[in-house]
């Protein structure tokens, strides 16, 4: 190995972990097949942990981290399905009043850029008309999906998928008192029977309408 | 208005044990992981399933999770006691006459890494995933492969100079990154 242009230090310092960077253990990756192991241990778990409830009955049951591992996988799918076809007959309203506006940041993968959504409460839900330039569009079998997202983490709403940010306007049936974390992650059509179907985690633009407590 | 930060909101849902929150995790720190299991047990397949049961215990464990925490070295900890479980499993298997044995068997590991060594070697790893890509690649073909820059670069395809300004940076980063693990250990 050639170091020359490093300082003595910086040199010295590198030939401590030699050893460690020589190591093939140190660059192992796992199969891709693991993933999906993975999620489906979980998967299998969360189900175990309630094995005589029904999907409808998971939904409805006081919250616990495993029935919301299954009620956010069935929510995703019905969720997904509800906003495509709220999005058929939305469109833009540049005089509608706004409650509140959030400044949305692009995370890592989606350095640099910014947008907003603005939020109205109407009586059927809260619209959320959102821009984000610059992201690019995703078509075929991947999408933008909008989530409203409680402060603590611990629930999650879909509000509509989205070819593009440019200018979409999302709907959700919850008040943003309540979920006033907005997120948008980059997904792909998953299999219908997929257990593991959910929001993919790859947020790429996130926001808030209001305050969290610390 | 104070917003909480993505990672936080990241480790907050993990901590409520979300899954996509669980498998974004995964997809940052599996090889960390990973890296920690082979160190360990020397062996694929037995740090694939350590690397599983690191997740599934500290998804079953993520109420213990303080968000304003760094999530690494906790499961590096996790990681490495998954492992050594497996590496005692192991050696408890009905024996074969040691010169019958493979030896990369995990049985014939004497001693797993202490905490500190491990903890020491994943910081190795998290600096060297924190690289760019191009600069990572040079990195591991030099240290893993043993190669020159020249054997680099026809690998890569890329000019030896394009290899030798790569391998610069990128060593550079590394020694900034590891600098306070000398000052630890010092």
């Amino acid at each position: 190995m050639s170091n020359d242009e490093l300082t003595p230090e910086e040199a010295e310092l590198l030939a401590e972990f030699q050893h460690l960077l020589a190591d093939p253990a140190l660059w192992a990756e796992p199969d891709e097949a693991l993933e999906a192991r993975v999620m489906a241990a979980i998967g299998a778990e969360a189900a175990a942990a309630a094995p005589t409830a029904s999907r409808s009955n998971v939904y409805r049951a006081a919250p616990s981290r495993r029935r919301r591992w299954l009620a956010s996988a069935g929510a995703a799918v019905v969720g997904a399905a509800a906003a495509v076809a709220v999005m058929l007959v939305v469109t833009r309203d540049e005089a509608t009043p706004v409650d509140a506006t959030a400044v949305m940041t692009g995370t890592d993968l989606a350095p640099g850029l910014n947008g907003t959504a603005e939020v109205t409460a109407g009586s059927s839900g809260v619209r959320i008309a959102i821009e984000v330039p610059g992201l690019p569009r995703r078509d075929g079998g991947e999408f933008y999906q909008v989530w409203l997202k409680s402060c603590d983490g611990t629930q999650l709403v879909p509000a509509g998928s989205f070819h593009d940010l440019e200018r979409a306007v999302a709907w959700a049936g919850v008040s943003t008192d309540d979920f006033p974390l907005i997120t948008v992650t980059r997904e792909e059509v998953a299999p219908p029977k997929d257990a593991a179907q959910g929001s993919s985690g790859e947020v790429v633009v996130a926001g808030a309408v209001g305050e969290c407590p610390s | 208005m104070s917003r909480p930060t993505n990672d936080q909101l990241l480790l907050d849902a993990f901590a409520a044990g979300e899954e996509s929150a669980v498998r974004s995790l995964y997809r940052q720190y599996s090889g960390l992981v990973m890296s920690v299991a082979m160190r360990v047990l020397n062996d694929r397949g037995l740090a694939e399933e350590a690397t599983q049961q690191t997740f599934v215990q500290a998804w079953r464990n993520a109420s213990t999770l303080d968000p304003a925490r760094d999530v690494a070295p906790w499961l590096v900890t996790v990681a490495r006691r998954a492992a050594i479980d497996i590496q005692r499993r192991e050696t408890r298997r009905p024996f074969t006459a040691l010169e019958d044995a493979d030896p990369g068997d995990a049985a014939l590991v004497t001693l797993p890494p202490s905490a500190d060594a491990a903890w020491e070697a994943a910081q190795v790893r998290l600096a060297v995933d924190a690289l760019p890509a191009d600069e990572r690649s040079v990195v591991r073909l030099q240290h893993e492969q043993g190669y020159t820059h020249t054997q680099i670069a026809d690998q890569l395809g890329v000019p030896v100079g394009t290899v030798k300004s790569r391998s610069f940076r990128a060593h550079k980063s590394l020694a900034v990154a590891l600098a306070h693990l000398r000052e630890v250990t010092s």
